[in-house]
């Protein structure tokens, strides 16, 4: 989640101040994500340090320094807007290590730690969607990232079930054999990096 | 507890000798008035059987079947025909719509059966596609009909009137997000109405609009979620990735 | 589900090459089992037959004949009595080499006679007698050996001894077959007339007729036509099935790789092999058929058949026909549905019908094209020609055909406000337009036939006010139209007790007694005519007769018999009697050159004959009824002599039918014949066969049809269940469709039964004016009644592991 790229967007909008950045951020991202004032600030001294955002000198009255957007900051969101994360590297899921451990551990069930994991995460998802059931047709924001959880969920329950055919058809071997041959290391290593 | 829909200790079986087939196993499942079951698991896993069993359409091999109390072993032929008529609505996972009749026609179908006249029929079968954004439809014939159309006619069959049983067999497949969350929705709204139903799914996503998720492996239940508590937030500690 | 395919395939094309092979073997029957020629001309074109007692006189008259119109060949007879017996053999002296004769004889064993003294039996002769090969023929003082065993090939029936040319017993009657001279023998109907001889022998001609084989030929074609269409429509229904059934399994094919184009030419290759296949093979069995079958129907036709006697141009036209109307059957259904494109039959739904209004004037077209046909094809008197009837059945059935799916359409759009069930029913029929309309057009074909059968069966019926006789009249008959036997003035007065004993059990009946005129024993005496025998064997007076004159000759046969006037009978008839000229010889309704013919003809030539004086009066009304009369003068000027030919009944109420089996007991006792009121009862069977056939065949193409038509529901049927339909939905569904498809083929059928008629009748559409409304209702309103009630009773079934496949 990019803190720093999300404060541009909001400063693309126009000038504000610290405060209300915060306030706007939130309000966004339907209070999914607190962000704390400190945080803001540190952000914000960044992106001035980087040059993609200038400030006004502190008001005499006490009011707050507003912040706007430069024109390598708007460069710097329209790139960022348009550059889709880099899916390289799968991700270091707990999950995965789990299974992949138990698969030669003995004594474990495996169907029922993915059973386990797949209540657990229905669950989860069952929540996602009574939120989202109760947001109402303005709560945009909150319905888009309801939706993000499910899917990102449902993911991993889809694989859950893939993961459970695959065991189903597998060759049945014994838990004190270890098959460890150079070709699997390597593209092990590989997938790794 | 006593539920709308009751299943004891049903199995299944088809086949016999060496090619006897384990539908179900010993099921046991209660649906209360209002209550959303889903039903989750791999394709074998019997679910299909289930809701068939359910919706008095096939007999267990064993255990009993009550709807509304009443057990569906003692009904005549035309009491269970009854029962379907009025207070189950079925949605198959191929629609099953008659291509002979009208999307009204369709949506009416089982209200004609019980001898309702058409009119009045007809004015609750608008009812019915109006609520699934269909009225501009209720004259066209299903072969006219797009696919997520089609599907949404079925389900509207499933709800006219006011039945109380609801029976679902992957009842959004052939409906994108949007609309496939539109009928999710008026499905809750139904249940909200005391609509009792069962939802056969390999769907997460959609199973998370039940009450209650069961997983079905090999005939048997092995496990079931909680309902879960209302929540304000989102943030629910849990895995993360 | 291919098997059952099979199994269906297997059915329909059997049933087509059946039909075919019934064809075949009936037109060829038919063509053979009509007579051919007039079974006594053989190979002449003339038969003259001069008989005399003088037999010197005869065989010079003979003599001069066989010159004046020779090459003739001569076959003498002579009657032989049968010891024992009131009755006689013929003695026939035929040279069984002759070439004209020849059709005339066969040999069956033994062989021919060659010497004097010997003969040949016909084995009714030799069953009569007891004899076989190498017995004894005794008859009065001569005695003959039998070598032999023959018959008339062209007349089975024909008994006779045959002896040789020359046998001097065989000198009573002579036929003379002659060939050509039609100019003076005078070619015509197969009627017999007189002929001019000289004095003292009397003469007949015959001419070879016109054979009738041709009507035959017509009216098994036009049935063979018929069931043809008929059973063709059944077959293009499971046609249309399996065609659209095969397309959806291609539609995996065409998957994998097959083109388009491939599959439908495989489509329509199939039905086309099927067509010709079963066209072929339906000739093959029918040709074998006639081959094994051809001698047991001589029995029925009475005479010889040849079994190489195959009209081969006839033959080869019906042979097209089935080709045509097979090929047709299966291909057309094929070529319709495999331009169907692959992807829209592989979603199931079947294909989007053609416009209405095109087919409705492809029908429209049909019809009248169907209706012209049938008016050139059929004229005034009911003669027929082969062509155009065929042609115009087939364009009406056509256009019935078309007008099919119209039908459906309408009637689904027509029963929206039936119960679920039915509207169902209806609609389906609507989307399997292509199956369901061919179902229909079958239905329509046979109850067209019934109807047509009915509707032609009530215009022969006579109406109340005409026929032969009125229901209340009795003509009692003391011989025939041309002798009457003698009687002496006992056996006479006898009959006249009878009749007066009969009449007056009848109750308030009146008897007419009915007097002939017959020349005076003198005149008949010095005429040397021969003794005249009436159909009981009698021997008799001849009776004279108002005949037609007609050139060359007079024509005698078929005319009103003529009667003496009686003051009682002409009031009765209504003529006034002081309106009789004085001078009229004959009273009579006829019309035309009319003479009054005796035993003097003979010596008269026709056209000198003077013309008889008549006096016109108005037809009664009744065929039978007297309306011909000679008047008192008449009689005294010619001399002739007045002899009882009758009585005519008239009683006061109609005469029961048991009091008409007492006639005919009472006739038979004494030797008489009584006519009474033809009620046409075989007509009146006609219809109610007509009725009972025509809805058992429509039942039965419902029973062959329905299985197709709804054979598809079954998805449907486990929706319905699920939803939960009882059994009466389903049997609701099979119930609609089998009424639907009856009323419909019931009003399709008197629709292009009318058109048919209306095309055949007309020159003179009375006869069609009382419509058969009773019979006709029965069948459009009770067939559909009876076809839903037996589809009710066994449509019920529960569709078979109802949720599992549909959920799967």
């Amino acid at each position: 989640m990019s803190v720093p790229h999300a404060l541009l967007a909001l400063l693309s909008e126009g000038p504000t101040f610290g405060l209300r950045l915060r306030q706007e951020f939130e309000a966004r991202t339907g209070e999914v994500w607190p962000l704390n004032v400190g945080q803001v600030y540190t952000t914000l001294q960044r992106l001035e340090r980087d040059g993609l955002v200038e400030s006004d000198e502190e008001g005499a009255d006490g009011s707050q320094k507003r912040y706007r957007i430069t024109a390598a900051g708007a460069t710097e969101l329209a790139t960022w807007l348009h550059t889709p994360p880099d899916t390289a590297l799968p991700p270091r899921d707990e999950l995965i290590i789990k299974v992949l451990v138990s698969l030669r551990l003995p004594g474990v069930d495996l169907h029922e730690v993915l059973q386990v994991h797949r209540r657990h995460f229905v669950e989860a998802m069952q929540h996602c969607t009574q939120i989202k059931a109760r947001a109402t047709d303005d709560d945009l924001e909150l319905a888009l990232v309801a939706d993000a959880e499910l899917f990102r969920l449902d993911a991993v329950v889809r694989w859950l079930d893939a993961a459970d055919s695959r065991l189903k058809r597998r060759p049945v071997r014994k838990p004190d054999e270890v098959a460890v041959s150079s070709p699997r290391s390597a593209r092990k290593a590989t997938v790794w990096g | 507890m006593t539920g709308v829909i009751e299943l004891r200790g049903v199995s299944k079986v088809y086949g016999s000798g060496a090619a006897e087939v384990h539908a179900l196993r010993d099921i046991d499942l209660t649906v209360g008035t209002g209550e959303l079951v889903a039903v989750m698991g791999p394709s074998g896993s019997g679910k299909s059987t289930l809701l068939t069993i359910a919706g008095s359409l096939e007999d267990p091999s064993d255990g009993e079947v009550l709807i509304d109390g009443l057990l569906l072993s003692a009904m005549s032929r035309n009491d269970r025909a009854r029962l379907r008529r009025r207070s189950i609505g079925y949605v198959f996972q191929d629609f099953n719509l008659l291509a002979g009749l009208t999307a009204a026609e369709n949506v009416t179908l089982p209200l004609e059966l019980d001898g309702i006249g058409s009119k009045a029929a007809r004015v609750l079968g608008l009812q019915a596609l109006v609520a699934l954004g269909l009225d501009g439809h209720a004259d066209r014939f299903p072969d006219e009909l797009s696919g997520g159309e089609r599907q949404r006619v079925a389900i509207a069959r499933a709800l006219v009137g006011d039945r109380h049983v609801l029976l679902a067999d992957e009842p959004t497949g052939a409906l994108d997000s949007a609309n496939g969350e539109a009928v999710m929705r008026l499905l809750r709204s139904a249940a909200e109405g005391g609509v009792a139903g069962i939802i056969v799914t390999h769907d997460a996503q959609l199973a998370s609009w039940a009450d209650r998720v069961v997983f079905l492996r090999d005939g048997r239940i092995v496990d079931q979620t909680a309902r879960p508590a209302s929540a304000e937030s989102l943030l629910v500690p849990g895995p993360s990735s | 589900m291919f098997r059952r395919e099979w199994r269906q395939q297997v059915v329909v094309l059997v049933l087509l090459s059946l039909t075919v092979a019934a064809a075949v073997f009936s037109a060829i029957a038919a063509y053979n089992i009509a007579s051919p020629i007039s079974a006594n001309v053989g190979n002449a074109d003339h038969r003259i037959t001069l008989a005399s007692p003088d037999a010197g006189l005869l065989t010079s008259v003979a003599a001069d004949l066989t010159t004046k119109y020779a090459p003739t060949e001569t076959i003498w007879h002579a009657q032989l009595p049968v010891p024992g017996s009131v009755e006689s053999v013929d003695l026939r002296a035929e040279d069984p080499q002759g070439s004209l004769s020849a059709p005339l004889l066969a040999l069956d064993a033994g062989r021919y006679p060659i010497k004097p003294g010997e003969v040949a039996l016909t084995n009714g002769v030799a069953a009569t007698f007891g004899l076989a090969v190498g017995g004894k023929l005794a008859i009065q003082n001569d005695s003959w050996t039998v070598v032999g065993l023959v018959e008339n090939p062209t007349d089975l029936g024909d008994e006779f001894v045959l002896t040789l040319p020359g046998d001097r017993r065989a000198t009573q009657s002579v036929d003379l077959l002659v060939v050509g001279h039609d100019d003076v023998l005078h070619q015509s109907a197969n009627s017999i007339r007189q002929f001019q001889t000289k004095e003292g022998v009397t003469g007949f001609s015959q001419s070879r007729g016109a054979s009738d084989r041709g009507a035959a030929v017509i009216s098994t074609l036009a049935l063979d036509t018929v069931a043809l269409l008929l059973v063709s429509l059944v077959a293009a229904a499971a046609f249309v099935v399996v065609a659209q059934r095969r397309l959806r399994q291609f539609g995996m094919l065409a998957a994998m790789g097959a083109t388009n184009r491939q599959l439908r030419l495989v489509t329509i290759a199939h039905g086309l092999l099927a067509g010709l296949v079963s066209a072929v093979v339906g000739t093959g069995i029918g040709l074998i058929a006639w081959f094994g079958w051809s001698s047991r129907l001589e029995s029925m036709a009475n005479h010889r058949i040849d079994r190489g006697d195959i009209p081969w141009f006839l033959l080869v036209a019906g042979v097209a026909l089935a080709l045509l109307t097979t090929t047709a059957a299966s291909w057309w259904p094929a070529r319709t549905t495999a331009r169907v494109p692959v992807v829209t039959a592989l979603s199931g739904r079947p294909p989007r019908p053609k416009r209405a209004h095109r087919s409705a004037l492809v029908a429209v077209v049909f019809l009248a094209m169907g209706f012209v046909c049938l008016a050139i094809g059929i004229d005034k008197t009911g003669h027929a020609k082969v062509i155009p009837v065929i042609a115009g059945l087939i364009a009406i059935v056509l256009g019935i055909l078309f007008l099919c799916p119209i039908a459906i359409r309408a009637l689904a759009a027509a029963t929206n406000r039936l119960p679920i069930a039915a509207r169902l029913a209806m609609r389906d029929l609507a989307r399997y337009q292509a199956r369901a309309a061919a179902a229909l057009a079958a239905i329509s074909l046979g109850l067209g036939i019934a109807f047509t059968a009915i509707i032609v069966s009530t215009a022969a019926t006579p109406k109340a006010t005409g026929g032969n006789l009125s229901d209340r009249q009795l003509l009692v008959r003391l011989g025939d139209n041309q002798v009457i036997p003698e009687q002496t003035p006992a056996q006479l007065a006898q009959l006249e007790s009878t009749i007066a004993q009969f009449a007056a059990g009848l109750g308030g009946a009146v008897v007419y007694p009915l007097d002939a005129a017959t020349s005076s024993p003198e005149a008949i005496a010095a005429s040397g005519a021969p003794a005249l025998i009436d159909p009981l064997g009698r021997p008799g007076q001849p009776i004279v007769g108002l005949a037609h004159r007609i050139p060359n000759g007079i024509e005698m046969s078929g005319g009103d018999m003529l009667y003496v006037a009686t003051p009682e009978f002409l009031a009765r008839a209504g003529v006034d009697i002081s309106t009789i000229d004085p001078s009229a010889e004959v009273i009579t309704s006829a019309t035309g050159d009319l003479v009054l013919a005796d035993i003097e003809p003979i010596k008269i030539r026709p056209e000198d004959m003077p013309a008889a004086a008549v006096q016109t009066i108005r037809d009664p009304g009744y065929t039978d009824q007297p309306k011909t009369f000679l008047t008192e003068s008449a009689l005294r000027s010619h001399g002739w002599v007045r002899v009882r030919a009758g009585w005519f009944i008239e009683a006061d109420h109609a005469i029961t039918s048991q009091q008409r089996a007492d006639a005919r007991d009472l006739a038979a006792r004494s030797g008489l014949t009584v006519v009474a009121r033809n009620t046409k009862r075989g007509l009146y069977v006609t219809r109610l066969i007509a009725t009972a056939a025509g809805m058992l065949l429509a039942l039965g193409i419902l029973a062959m049809t329905i299985g197709l038509i709804r054979g598809e529901a079954g998805r449907d049927l486990q929706t319905l269940t699920a939803t939960g339909a009882t059994s009466s939905a389903r049997r609701m569904l099979t119930a609609a469709t089998a009424a639907a498809l009856a009323l419909l083929g019931s009003l399709l059928g008197l629709v292009g039964g009318y058109i048919g008629l209306i095309g055949g009748y007309q020159d003179n559409l009375k006869p069609l004016a009382p419509v058969p409304i009773g019979y006709l209702a029965v069948v459009v309103f009770g067939l559909p009644i009876v076809a839903g009630a037996v589809a009710w009773l066994v449509g019920g079934r529960e569709p078979p592991v109802l949720a599992r496949r549909a959920l799967e």
